[in-house]
């Protein structure tokens, strides 16, 4: 086996795993701050993609500014969620399983409105960015290099604003230990609508960014959510980095698994991680011991 | 006092739920003079693509043949669920149409996994249930190995015997035409895993061995309804082979496929089964990515005329031109009548028996029964499977040579040279 043979999967693995990254983190956040387990993730992402979507054949936006697009519209929308299926059942003792329930539910009618909306139908941008980049043997798609380097702008503004504005140091505190962040003065209510409005958005820009990937159909959040839940979860569920590092271990991983036996075992292979990581570390690879 | 008020609301409700759903039986139950013919098609999900083109399909025979006064006299009623491209929901509709439809004969489906899911129920209510769409394999074996329990039971379409054999026989063909160049000598099956597409590569594996004993066939198994095929595509690249055959169904992962495929530029043929002769496989890659991409079916449209009219009034009812599924489907309502009309009776029983017996001519092809597999007898002068190629956003049959309707063109990429 030459390096040239290998790399190829490498650099695609790599690629692929940053947009699993982005398209889990949504829902570590949200978990992270709120402890809120949401089972419309996949939801959401599928209003992203179906956004961007149409921004772009209708009004001609640029394909990147229509995923930013797509993000803002989804955090708006994620607010009326939180207000409408999450804040009414803040109330309750068990509130965040009732919560996980509700969003079960609101999986249903999100998927049955899309069908509604705009049929069973399937809908593609074929290319953002066409041509591909050879150095010897080794074919990049220009798009995924783009769409990967977009994605990670995105994380890094995340981090940004996780880590160097007041509300993201308010959003860590409330991860870290609600009670002394509300002692503190931390408006935790706040927080949690915050995180979820976020973790909306930023899912909403990977279903955006995903779109020239995966064909869009009011079904697709179905596909995404499994596996951004394996990834969270091996990530470290509540953890704000841990799922963009699990996304990129997990896209490696399902490219050797390619190169060196089958592409059918590669989803195995993932939920074979995710055994292994829960058995020797519940908590996920970098996640903290508690919030799971 | 509250208590008493909600309990005389429950009670309310109870009792209103029960009307209800006795008058929803009710009417659900055939007026005298109606045939009840159900349809279990996937109206949503993966394979929504492949089942709203069936179920327009038989819904234009049904109105045509109620234009012409029904069967024996009577008015066909066709109903119709989603089975949602999943086997379990398949089961649940297919019980549905029965129990609360009311259907005398039923008609579908898109794919040998929803059939296979429909086995059990049709078994048990003993209704005849006509298949197309269902090429896999196991539902002949299960069929032969009871036939009892399944004579209720009767597919309208060869089965995967026919459909992996089908791309060495082309190949083959056109390799002794001087067509396809013999380079590497190398066909790439990337297989999605499913029982149909596993059973078909088989057959073609086994064919293979016959026609092209020095040639290699590499198996790239993929997981069902896969869409990200870079990685796959970049393990096929380095072996040049002359063709990629895709053995899957499900549409979004033939898009996919195709996008991908030609952003690495691979420089093979490309190869579909029946999913790219879907209208939108065309509309949402484009005439350009389309170019030169073949497709083959156990079953097509091969007689030029009649296929023509059917494209046209099909079009003129929908607005939209049809798939080769839209002609199975349409097929399957006109041989259930012929069928019936065969009998002279609505009875099961003898309408299985006329089945038996029955040669029909339609869209498809000539329709005969082999009555140990309940499946159609394939090939020339019966049920031909097709091979189309595209070019310009239109598909032309380019073999078997007996119905040849264009010459096949290789791609400019695939380069003669290894």
């Amino acid at each position: 086996m030459v390096l040239g043979d290998i790399t190829p999967f490498l650099i695609n693995g790599f690629l692929i795993g940053i947009i699993y990254g982005l398209m889990s983190v949504g829902l570590s956040l949200i978990f992270g701050v709120s402890g809120i387990v949401n089972m419309a993730h996949g939801e959401f992402f599928m209003l992203g993609a179906y956004i961007s979507y149409f921004l772009i054949t209708i009004f001609g936006l640029n394909p990147l500014l229509s995923c930013l697009m797509a993000g803002l519209i989804m955090f708006f929308v994620s607010i009326v969620i939180y207000m409408t299926a999450v804040f009414p059942l803040r109330k309750y003792v068990n509130w965040t399983d009732n919560v996980m329930v509700s969003t079960v539910g609101l999986t249903v009618l999100l998927i049955n409105l899309a069908l509604l909306l705009w049929g069973p139908w399937y809908r593609g941008m074929f290319s953002y960015f066409t041509g591909s980049i050879s150095i010897g043997d080794i074919t990049v798609s220009v798009e995924r290099i783009i769409m990967a380097v977009f994605g990670v702008v995105i994380l890094i503004c995340f981090w940004f604003f996780v880590h160097h504005t007041s509300f993201g140091k308010a959003l860590r505190a409330v991860s870290d230990d609600e009670y002394l962040a509300l002692l503190a003065g931390v408006n935790a209510e706040k927080m949690y609508l915050i995180s979820f409005a976020i973790g909306g958005a930023i899912t909403a820009i990977s279903g955006g960014l995903l779109t020239p990937l995966f064909f869009i159909y009011p079904t697709v959040g179905q596909r995404v959510i499994v596996k951004s839940f394996a990834i969270t979860i091996i990530g470290g569920m509540g953890s704000l980095g841990g799922p963009i590092y699990a996304g990129i271990i997990i896209g490696l991983v399902e490219g050797l698994t390619t190169f060196f036996w089958e592409a059918r075992w590669a989803d195995a292979i993932t939920f074979i991680a995710l055994i292994i990581v829960l058995l020797i570390k519940p908590a996920g690879l970098f996640g903290k011991k508690g919030r799971v | 006092m509250l208590k008493k008020t909600w309990v005389v609301i429950l009670g309310i409700l109870v009792v209103i739920s029960v009307v209800g759903g006795v008058w929803y039986y009710l009417t659900q139950t055939a007026p005298k003079g109606e045939i009840v013919i159900g349809g279990v098609w996937s109206l949503t999900g993966g394979s929504a693509a492949v089942g709203e083109y069936m179920h327009r399909g038989a819904l234009l025979a049904v109105e045509e043949l109620n234009k012409r006064g029904g069967i024996l006299g009577r008015t066909i009623k066709y109903i119709y669920e989603d089975d949602a491209s999943q086997p379990t929901t398949a089961a649940l509709a297919y019980d549905r149409i029965n129990t609360q439809g009311g259907a005398q004969f039923v008609i579908g489906t898109t794919f040998s996994s929803l059939a296979l899911a429909m086995m059990e129920p049709a078994s048990k209510y003993k209704v005849l249930t006509l298949f197309t769409g269902a090429g896999d394999v196991k539902i002949r074996e299960m069929i032969m190995q009871n036939p009892d329990k399944y004579k209720y039971v009767w597919v309208l379409n060869p089965n995967s015997t026919v459909y992996g054999p089908l791309w060495v026989e082309f190949i083959k063909d056109y390799v002794t035409a001087g067509k396809i160049p013999p380079k590497n000598k190398i066909i790439v099956v990337i297989r999605e895993e499913s029982g149909w597409a596993i059973g078909a590569t088989d057959f073609l594996i086994e064919r293979a061995k016959q026609l092209l004993p020095d040639w290699e066939v590499r198996v790239e198994p993929v997981p069902l309804a896969c869409e990200d095929f870079y990685p796959v595509l970049l393990k096929i690249k380095p072996l040049n082979p002359i063709a990629v055959i895709y053995m899957g169904y499900y549409f979004s992962s033939a898009l996919a496929l195709a996008k991908q495929y030609f952003e690495l530029n691979i420089p093979a043929l490309l190869c579909y089964q029946f999913i790219a002769g879907q209208p939108e496989f065309v509309k949402t890659l484009g005439v350009e990515r389309t170019n030169y991409v073949v497709w083959g079916n156990y079953m097509g449209m091969p007689i030029k005329d009649r296929r023509e009219e059917f494209v046209k009034k099909y079009t003129e009812r929908f607005g939209s031109p049809p798939s080769v599924q839209s002609a199975m489907a349409y097929d399957e309502v006109m041989l259930l009548a012929k069928a019936i009309e065969k009998a002279g009776t609505l009875n099961t029983e003898d309408v299985v028996k006329a089945l038996q017996t029955i040669v029909y001519e339609v869209i498809c092809g000539r329709y005969v029964f082999n009555t140990k597999t309940h499946d159609v007898i394939p090939g020339k002068g019966y049920i031909p499977s097709l091979v189309y190629q595209f070019k310009g956003g239109e598909s032309y049959i380019v073999w078997p040579m007996d119905y040849k309707e264009k010459e096949f063109e290789l791609p400019p990429w695939v380069k003669p040279s290894g």
